[in-house]
């Protein structure tokens, strides 16, 4: 019982230690985004101030911008949940000609940089119709290897037998991926959605591409504009947007992280 | 739904609006009320203004020439006139612009064979800016600041005073890409140059020479920062004197009412020798090549750019002043006299050569600087520099041979089409050819699996449906994945593929020459190429097992308190919220001179270092903050997987009296190696390409030891233009990562035996 008791608190005091690091920048972020700019960029500030959240906040464009990247993340993360755990059931249980080729292809997609896609991405949008829309910023990241990749190492560690009963009793293929493996997988779904968040609602460099005009700006192309100067940045403003723009991601890191942790204890896992 | 698909790639593009686009970097407050008026007045023209940011706009417009799209009117930097007028980007202007040649400045900038290709808009030089209360404290007179390269000197090194916190002069460093501002106007005032008369590279000089023995001599009483921490130093008092610009006028009366500074000229070589002469840059209004109303695009520029619709902008920015000179008899520049110093530099200021090259000379100088104040003999420097530039021409030559051939007549096959319809080239041809074979597999691939399932041959030995059942499913679970995946991402692959094969320029899209292995021969010779590999080598390297093993243990720790796990949790999965962006800037602050680092350092008693400027200590600082960020969120990654491990396994091997350890590696690992794959693959993928943090926090530098692979790819392609060869970088990356990928997942599977 002592060991144990010691055991927890020096975990507890390790953990604490290295979690203050952690905090550290987060509470750098938010206590410069309510200082004057003043003293530069090292030394804390004296006075308090919104201006940056009135600035960020008060700006007209502000609920658009926000609608916009709402409406591409939410569509891309239902997309993401679904061709997730539809493709990595099929690569995790199926066997068909060509997986081998397909899923390296995927991986590929992942290895090559981004940069270089740029340019004929820009052009197929253009063709498309699509530039200057906000379905040139859902389209083709409802296709995410990472998250496929994932969804398949999960899957492929999960037993097949609870898939095999349902199959027995005369379940369709879509009813084991809904009603067997989705309950299975909901740690990974939860990591999925948190992931395909963090890097879709941060995403910068693709809708500044892919878009022109104000009505389809996402928040952070937009936020980008507050914070740039020619010469320096506007430290205050750009601490106050990545404020403003993390929030909704903390709460659905919130909402998610329960499932990543009783997604599978609660669950009826019998191997 | 692939032919409907093809169909959709026929009626190519949505027809543009009317209306003139006009890409600028500024705040809309200042653009919009002029287009406002300039539209009431010239009713039937209708300009749209989108803003740019000063981080990534280059980058929109070198993507949007390379596609055709480039806007009617744009705003660019001078520095790269240079390049655009040589590749016949821009629309000749000289007519609209004649009468404005005695008013405006910077004319040399815009100029080509005596052509005009754009109207100066703003101007920006730098001055010589000294704490006067210094320069009384070190028994020197306030009112009489350093004239010469001697008193420069003199007064750097008797303020210098590093034990409590005075520098005598703040140099740049750590910043590779703006070095030629601050040391060429030494160079300039000593009778040197870059280019001669003839455009020959005549860098290497007596003249050149000096000013580097000087440049030097000045770095021992000198603080070596980046620009924005030199500014901010100088406003703390912390900086006796320091080359700088008009906008630290915006913040020093504002935040530091108390301080006591001046400007002057900068220091000429000596009282009977050379000039004062300083950086000349600024921003250019120009029209490209496509613009749709040259005629009234060309009159807006000119509205745009007289000084009352100007002056506003320097008024609040203090960046830059308009180039229109009637602007400068403005209260604005009498009513602080130090103004009138910035009035006097800019008319003796000198513009970097403006050559196609510039782009490329600017890096080959800044090197040198670079390399010389990291201590390499300037000899040895100098001559590479030579050697960089003599490579430089060859290349140039040899492209400009090609493009002559291109264009004449459209000879070769290579050529697709001319210059007329820059849209088309080389899409024309991929574009369908790749969706006619990706249909023409696919139908080969439904063949193949109805033969194979019709001859009732068993593709899943696993489940009991009938095959053909089952390939049926794997199709319909498939298809609109797989054509999302084959459009958006397959293509453009395929694409950059065909590019690393061929000679293309961002300005010429439709001047492709298919080059077979020149790509690739020419990354075997690469040096920095071989020095982004071998950086970028050691990130991995460094990263990868660290960030994997610690998020490991982080997940063991949590996982195994009691209580407050779900708060633990939260903490270390919170930095990857983020955008790496803004975790990056953080780190700058983390990183500062006196930033928190440094400050915790000096409580154990080790000195301040610089670190993201010490060519030794970059590469790691960058490394751990990396290994920081994803640590927490490779952590969450394993913590779900450590959830999934049934209980009971672990209650047998209580009962059997296994140890902690052994159950750790006779249970746990095993059951989360799953995790581990996907955790080091991922983690392996990622950081072969790492890139935000090195392009925020250094941009390669200092003397290229944080130069990663990524980042070297981006300036070939964004900066240098150079989009084929950057595609073949890409590629080199590609097969690497698959070997690596692939090496990791043969030794796990191993493992696993």
């Amino acid at each position: 019982m002592k060991t144990r008791f010691w055991k927890q608190s020096g975990t507890m005091a390790l953990l604490t230690a290295l979690g203050l690091s952690y905090l550290y920048p987060w509470l750098y972020m938010v206590a410069r985004s309510f200082m004057h700019n003043e003293p530069g960029m090292s030394d804390g500030g004296n006075g308090l101030t919104l201006e940056f959240y009135r600035q960020i906040i008060g700006n007209a464009g502000f609920p658009g911008f926000l609608l916009n990247s709402m409406i591409v993340l939410t569509v891309v993360l239902v997309a993401n949940v679904v061709f997730s755990l539809l493709v990595g059931y099929a690569f995790a249980r199926y066997r068909f000609p060509g997986k081998k080729i397909l899923f390296w292809l995927i991986l590929a997609t992942l290895m090559i940089p981004r940069q270089t896609l740029m340019v004929p991405l820009l052009d197929l949008m253009v063709r498309l119709g699509l530039y200057d829309t906000l379905w040139a910023l859902i389209l083709p990241f409802c296709v995410d290897g990472f998250n496929l990749f994932l969804m398949k190492q999960f899957i492929e560690n999960l037993p097949a037998d609870l898939e095999d009963a349902a199959r027995a009793d005369g379940a369709g293929e879509f009813a084991i991926v809904w009603h067997v493996v989705a309950p299975l997988s909901r740690p990974a779904i939860a990591v999925l959605i948190i992931n395909t968040a963090i890097v879709n609602w941060n995403s910068f460099i693709f809708p500044l591409i892919f878009t022109d005009t104000a009505s389809v700006r996402t928040l952070p192309v937009a936020l980008a504009y507050f914070a740039q100067g020619p010469h320096a940045t506007d430290w205050g403003a750009l601490m106050a947007g990545a404020s403003v723009s993390s929030l909704p991601l903390i709460i659905l890191f919130w909402l998610f992280q329960k499932q990543i942790i009783e997604g599978i204890t609660s669950g009826a896992l019998k191997d | 739904m692939l032919v409907l698909f093809l169909l959709m790639l026929v009626c190519t593009g949505a027809g543009a609006g009317e209306e003139l686009t006009f890409w600028n970097f500024w705040d809309q407050k200042f653009i919009l009320p002029v287009i406002e008026q300039f539209e009431r007045e010239n009713p039937g023209i209708k300009i749209r203004s989108e803003q740019m940011n000063w981080g990534n706009g280059f980058d929109k417009v070198v993507i949007a020439m390379a596609n055709g799209r480039a806007p009617d009117i744009c705003e660019l930097g001078s520095t790269w006139m240079g390049r655009f007028m040589a590749e016949g980007a821009l629309l000749d202007i000289s007519s609209q612009t004649a009468d404005l040649k005695q008013q405006y400045l910077m004319w040399e900038a815009v100029t080509s064979n005596g052509q005009v290709f754009g109207l100066p808009w703003l101007v920006s030089t730098r001055v010589l800016f000294y704490n006067r209360q210094l320069l009384r404290k070190a028994g020197l007179n306030p009112d009489e600041p350093p004239r010469t390269w001697a008193e420069l000197l003199a007064a750097a090194r008797l303020m210098h005073d590093p034990k409590s916190g005075i520098y005598g002069f703040g140099m740049n460093a750590g910043e590779g890409h703006i070095l030629y501002k601050k040391f060429m106007p030494f160079v300039w005032g000593n009778g040197g140059r870059i280019l001669d008369t003839e455009g020959r590279f005549a860098f290497d000089s007596p003249a050149t020479r000096e000013a580097l023995e000087f440049y030097l001599q000045l770095k021992d009483f000198s603080y070596c920062e980046k620009q924005d921490l030199l500014d901010e130093a100088f406003k703390l008092g912390r900086l006796g004197l320091a080359i700088s610009g008009s906008w630290n006028f915006a913040r020093y009366p504002v935040d530091a009412p108390q301080l006591d500074f001046g400007v002057a000229m900068i220091p000429r070589p000596a009282e009977d020798r050379g000039v004062s002469t300083s950086f000349l840059g600024g921003q250019v209004l120009a029209l490209f090549k496509n613009c749709r109303n040259p005629e009234a695009a060309a009159r807006f520029i000119r509205f745009l750019a007289t000084a009352s619709n100007t002056l506003p902008i320097t008024r609040e920015a203090m960046v830059s002043f308009p180039a229109d000179q009637l602007a400068w008899s403005d209260p604005f520049f009498h009513a602080d006299p130090r103004m009138q110093v910035f009035v006097r530099q800019i008319k003796t200021a000198r513009h970097p050569p403006v050559v196609a090259a510039w782009v490329e000379i600017e890096k080959i100088i800044n090197e040198t600087i670079e390399n010389c104040m990291y201590g390499a003999p300037a000899d040895k420097v100098l001559l590479e520099a030579g050697k960089k530039y003599a490579e430089l021409e060859q290349r140039l030559a040899k492209k400009q041979t090609e493009q002559v051939q291109a264009t004449g007549l459209g000879v070769g096959r290579a050529v697709l089409t001319s210059e007329s319809s820059e849209r088309s080239g080389l899409w024309l041809l991929v574009l369908p050819a790749f969706f006619a074979v990706a249909i023409l597999l696919f139908s080969v691939y439904l063949l193949y699996v109805n033969r194979n399932t019709a001859s009732g041959q068993s593709l899943s030995s696993a489940c009991k449906a009938s095959p053909i059942e089952r390939s049926q499913r794997t199709l319909l679970f498939l298809s609109p994945w797989l054509l999302t995946f084959l459009i958006f991402w397959l293509y453009p692959l395929v694409f950059s593929l065909i590019l690393s094969f061929c000679s293309y320029d961002a300005f010429h899209p439709a001047l492709f020459k298919f080059a077979g292995l020149q790509n690739y021969v020419r990354l075997l010779g690469d040096q920095d190429f071989a020095r982004a590999f071998l950086n970028t080598l050691i990130f991995v390297v460094a990263t990868t097992p660290v960030t994997t093993a610690l998020a490991l243990a982080l997940a063991l720790l949590v996982n195994s308190l009691k209580r407050g796990s779900q708060f633990f949790r939260s903490v270390f999965f919170l930095p990857s919220i983020i955008s790496i962006v803004v975790t990056a800037t953080i780190f700058k602050s983390v990183y500062a001179p006196v930033g928190i680092l440094n400050r915790l350092l000096a409580v154990v008693g080790v000195p301040a270092q610089a670190w993201l400027v010490d060519s030794d200590l970059a590469m790691p600082a960058i490394i751990v903050m990396n290994i920081w960020v994803y640590t927490g969120y490779y952590m969450v990654l394993y913590l779900a997987a450590l959830k999934a491990v049934p209980g009971e396994l672990y209650e047998a091997a209580d009962v059997d009296g296994a140890s902690d350890w052994q159950q750790f590696f006779h249970i746990t690992l095993p059951q989360i190696r799953y995790m581990t794959v996907f955790i080091l693959t991922v983690n392996t993928i990622r950081n072969w390409q790492v890139f935000a943090e090195i392009f925020t926090l250094t941009r390669g530098g200092p003397v290229g030891s944080t130069d990663t692979l990524v980042h070297h790819l981006y300036e070939t392609a964004f900066r240098y233009h150079e989009m084929g060869y950057a595609s073949a970088m890409a590629f080199v990356l590609l097969v690497v990562i698959l070997f690596f990928s692939l090496l990791q997942m043969r030794a796990m599977q191993a493992a696993r035996q």
